[in-house]
């Protein structure tokens, strides 16, 4: 049992340390046009919604509206744009990304996935879904006055009053 | 405001908490009349479902008035009085374009542990785990709602808010689990629980032309009110082979559908519920599908096997090998509500389905936590909880 549970730890310790792979790729399908999509990465205000503040982003040899290529911490990152027939009268493209370089974090393609899936909500719907700052009991403390106060004249003030305080 | 959060397994607070707001341009906030307890609810309670952080607010099933929307939202106004359906779902994907609500695309912030865990991430719900996008739930006294113009349903002049909460979840996943029996008129439908989920099961099987439907379960007020809405009842507890009494009770055959309305946290008296209880207190097994097997075993060959039931992880002993051999037909799912909710109003309105019957206690929302306690154990005969978190 506890030659086991070694030999388990070792593999773990080595899985971990294990040289990093020479590549990370990942894909989506989203309802939008290939010329829409790759204005949208073009445009700076909505790529620094979806790609971490890390990646710094050196576009080289783009061809729109297919390819979009750049470097990237001396990585080379290259996002393809492939339409894919209409859904529902919709037009609809495989968006690929993959980066290429020498031992790359672990994690990388998680992130990478992460990206176009946030690339797809602020395409097909305008927003990225976020929970950031919603409330939960984790933030303690004196509650901020309800907002409906200011765009609604339906609450009974006197209600909201007497919940504003903590 | 005021909120039921989770603070780890069997601690509900009652906690007052920053109010519910826009994050979005997409979203509303809700003021919150009537929120009620479900069934899957108790998973989180029972800690069942991974991914819980203390502090997050419970609730998926409310329904309120609009007080406030954001900058993007066209069809709702504030004084709206809404019922919202427990999945967020962007109506953009394609997904929700296939009316496939509850596997939205777009909904969850950080679908990174459902990846990891089943392989894909379908819509986020309200009040349910981090895997499910953690969103605040309604169990509040107020609630932020994105993608405001695609879930919410307008509730009609006239209508009392309590008639319309469960189309927020338990009448139309009852009534999906009965869609997916593809009931042909005079089939048998066997229900497992008669809780809140099983009783709109039962209700809409009918409503769709089973020719009978046998109920089980051990409480006799439950088997009383599914008895009540037209099932044969079966107290599993006074019986000494559940399968061979379905078999009597259809002639050897076995009903033609059977319905899980359980899932992972069933009870029994066979030899697998007790296995399971080993197996899940070792932490070798998550869930508990003691009926998931029962009903396999007793489904009649080329029949269909509905799980409306939560089911969270992984599943010991499940007699897939049988369900292959009968040529068995395994339907189930999140719920895809926004699909359900105009028909289920209509028959609502129109007195098909009685949506406020199966209510037995009506509570302040500060008696939240004693509550879960009541309807996990089932105490004082609770069969479903709806609780008013403006009440004094």
């Amino acid at each position: 049992m506890v030659a086991a549970g070694a030999v388990g730890a070792a593999g773990l310790v080595w899985w971990k340390r294990r040289p990093g792979a020479r590549e990370a790729r990942t894909a989506i399908t989203i309802l939008a046009p290939a010329e829409e999509l790759y204005e949208l990465w073009m445009d700076g205000e909505a790529r620094t919604r979806v790609l971490p503040a890390d990646w710094r982003t050196e576009y080289h040899d783009c061809q729109a509206p297919d390819v979009i290529r750049w470097r990237w911490d001396s990585r080379d990152a290259v996002l393809i744009f492939t339409p894919d027939g209409i859904e529902r009268g919709v037009a609809r493209t495989i968006v690929r990304l993959s980066v290429h370089g020498e031992a790359l974090p672990p994690g990388l393609e998680a992130n990478l996935r992460m990206a176009l899936w946030k690339f797809r909500q602020l395409a097909e719907t305008g927003e990225v879904a976020t929970i950031e700052g919603q409330s939960s009991g984790r933030a303690r403390g004196k509650a901020t006055r309800l907002k409906a106060m200011r765009s609604s004249d339906t609450r009974d003030e006197r209600e909201i009053e007497g919940e504003v305080a903590v | 405001m005021k909120a039921l959060c989770w603070n780890g397994k069997h601690d509900i607070r009652l906690e007052t908490v920053p109010d519910a707001s826009i994050l979005n341009p997409g979203d509303a906030v809700i003021k919150v009349l009537r929120t009620a307890i479900c069934g899957s609810d108790l998973h989180l309670y029972d800690g069942f479902i991974p991914t819980m952080k203390a502090g997050d607010i419970l609730g998926h099933e409310f329904a309120g008035e609009v007080v406030e929307v954001g900058r993007a939202v066209e069809k709702l106004k504030v004084g709206d009085r809404v019922v919202v359906p427990f999945p967020i779902s962007c109506g953009r994907c394609a997904n929700c374009r296939r009316e496939l609500w509850s596997l939205c695309q777009n909904s969850n912030p950080d679908p990174r542990i459902a990846q990891k865990l089943y392989g894909d991430s379908g819509a986020a719900l309200y009040g349910y785990s981090h895997m499910y996008g953690g969103y605040a739930g309604g169990q509040a006294q107020y609630v932020r709602v994105p993608f405001a113009d695609v879930g919410p349903l307008v509730v009609p002049d006239g209508m009392d808010i309590e008639q319309v909460l469960f189309l927020s979840d338990i009448l139309p996943t009852g009534y999906m689990a009965a869609e997916n029996c593809d009931i042909r008129p005079d089939d048998i439908v066997a229900v497992w629980g008669c809780g809140p989920v099983g009783q709109f099961a039962i209700r809409s099987a009918l409503l769709l032309g089973a020719g009978r439907v046998i109920a089980i379960d051990r409480y006799p007020e439950r088997l009383r009110l599914a008895q009540a809405a037209g099932a044969e009842a079966v107290n599993y507890m006074e019986v000494d082979d559940l399968f061979e009494e379905l078999r009597w009770r259809t002639g050897g055959e076995g009903p033609d559908s059977c319905l899980d309305a359980v899932g992972l946290e069933a009870h029994g008296n066979t030899v697998g519920y007790y296995y399971d209880r080993i197996k899940t207190a070792a932490m070798l097994e998550m869930d508990r599908p003691n009926v998931l097997r029962q009903a396999i075993m007793a489904c009649r060959m080329g029949g269909t096997v509905s799980v409306p039931g939560v089911y969270g992880g992984l599943l010991d002993s499940v007699p897939f090998g049988a369900a292959f051999a009968k040529g068995l037909t395994m339907r189930m799912g999140q719920t895809h509500v926004h699909r359900y909710l105009k028909p289920l109003l209509a028959r609502i309105q129109n007195q098909e389905i009685n949506s406020t019957d199966i209510i037995s206690h009506r509570l302040p929302l500060r008696e939240g936590p004693a509550a879960y306690r009541m309807f996990r154990d089932k105490a004082d005969e609770c069969v479903k909880v709806v609780m008013d978190p403006w009440a004094a």
